[in-house]
């Protein structure tokens, strides 16, 4: 996580916090519930093919560990944060808490 | 100022145009408005700054980075307003070389058409002259042709009165008499009127002697 500073309203400085999002194709298997979702990459390993799409669905997430608490989160639950900035390239900008 | 699709606010400031697109979630399931409305920021045509205004759900998936090449701005709108993205002043258009040549030929050609209506003018102000004077030219004559008939009708009593009088004076002329001799009460016997320089017929008229005589019985 690189941090920048941020000139913020009346004259205090916040630190913007940019934090990797990480883009992971999970490997959904639609007929055995109880069977782990597993990273595309490994099903390629294991199966040696493609998923079969009758069967299996792939999902894309992208996720991030979140500086504010260290808990891994989905991209879209940073609109529910308020330090929330920006996404920039493969980056989610955030302000910290001021303490 | 007037908005188009998907253009949620436009308004002045200063000497700026300033244009905000917003990318709510109605546009975002309909994925070509979505496309339609960031091609539309994109361009931006007849403002100085454009922004893209979006919900911070939508602000998760909208890569900033893109907004910032293209120079248009992103609002993350949550609690707060979010500049996420500063908006670059646009430029005006360039006029291509195409474009500026057709707008020469339309100038020389605005400056012909210009010249031609001031020659159209000169014409007509003398057209308007001519007419004029065809005007008075006729006035004229009509006087002239009413003076020369006064004139001619002067000239036809004048010529009538001296005929009359010349057919008085060969009527005159006609009747020869011969000179007489008239005496006057005061003049010596023998002298004549005609001697005394009175006109010609006078001379040797008998009837001057008959009247002489007459006036002195009377």
């Amino acid at each position: 996580m690189a941090q920048d500073t941020l000139l913020k309203g009346k004259g205090k400085l916040r630190e913007v916090r940019r934090t990797k999002i990480r883009r992971l194709s999970v490997v959904v298997d639609l007929q055995d519930f109880l069977a782990p979702p597993i990273i595309l990459e490994d099903f390629m390993k294991l199966q040696g093919s493609n998923p079969d799409p009758e069967r299996y669905r792939v999902i894309d997430l992208e996720v991030l560990v979140c500086p504010e608490d260290s808990n891994v989160v989905l991209t879209s639950e940073c609109a529910k944060c308020p330090r929330f900035i920006r996404r920039y390239r493969d980056e989610i900008h955030c302000v910290e808490t001021l303490t | 100022m007037p908005l188009q699709g998907g253009l949620g606010l436009a308004f002045e400031k200063g000497d700026e145009r300033v244009a905000v697109f917003i990318i709510d979630e109605e546009a975002v399931k309909l994925r070509g408005e979505l496309i339609k409305r960031l091609m539309k920021a994109s361009r931006g045509e007849n403002f100085d700054l454009v922004y893209v205004a979006a919900p911070k759900l939508i602000a998760t998936v909208l890569d900033a980075s893109v907004f910032v090449e293209l120079g248009v701005g992103l609002l993350v709108v949550g609690e707060n307003v979010v500049e996420a993205a500063p908006a670059k002043k646009r430029s005006q258009p360039i006029i291509g070389e195409d474009l500026r040549r057709r707008l020469m030929r339309l100038e020389e050609r605005i400056d012909a058409l210009e010249a031609e209506e001031a020659r159209s003018e000169g014409v007509e102000s003398l057209t308007e002259r001519i007419t004029r004077l065809e005007l008075e030219v006729e006035a004229l004559k009509d006087n002239i042709s009413k003076s020369l008939r006064r004139l001619d009708a002067t000239l036809s009593g004048i010529l009538a009165k001296v005929n009359a009088l010349e057919e008085v004076l060969v009527s005159l002329k006609r009747v020869k008499m011969p000179a007489v001799s008239v005496k006057e009460p005061g003049l010596e016997p023998g002298v004549t009127v005609a001697d005394e320089g009175l006109p010609s017929f006078f001379k040797d008229n008998p009837w001057l002697k008959i009247l002489s005589s007459k006036g002195r019985e009377s």
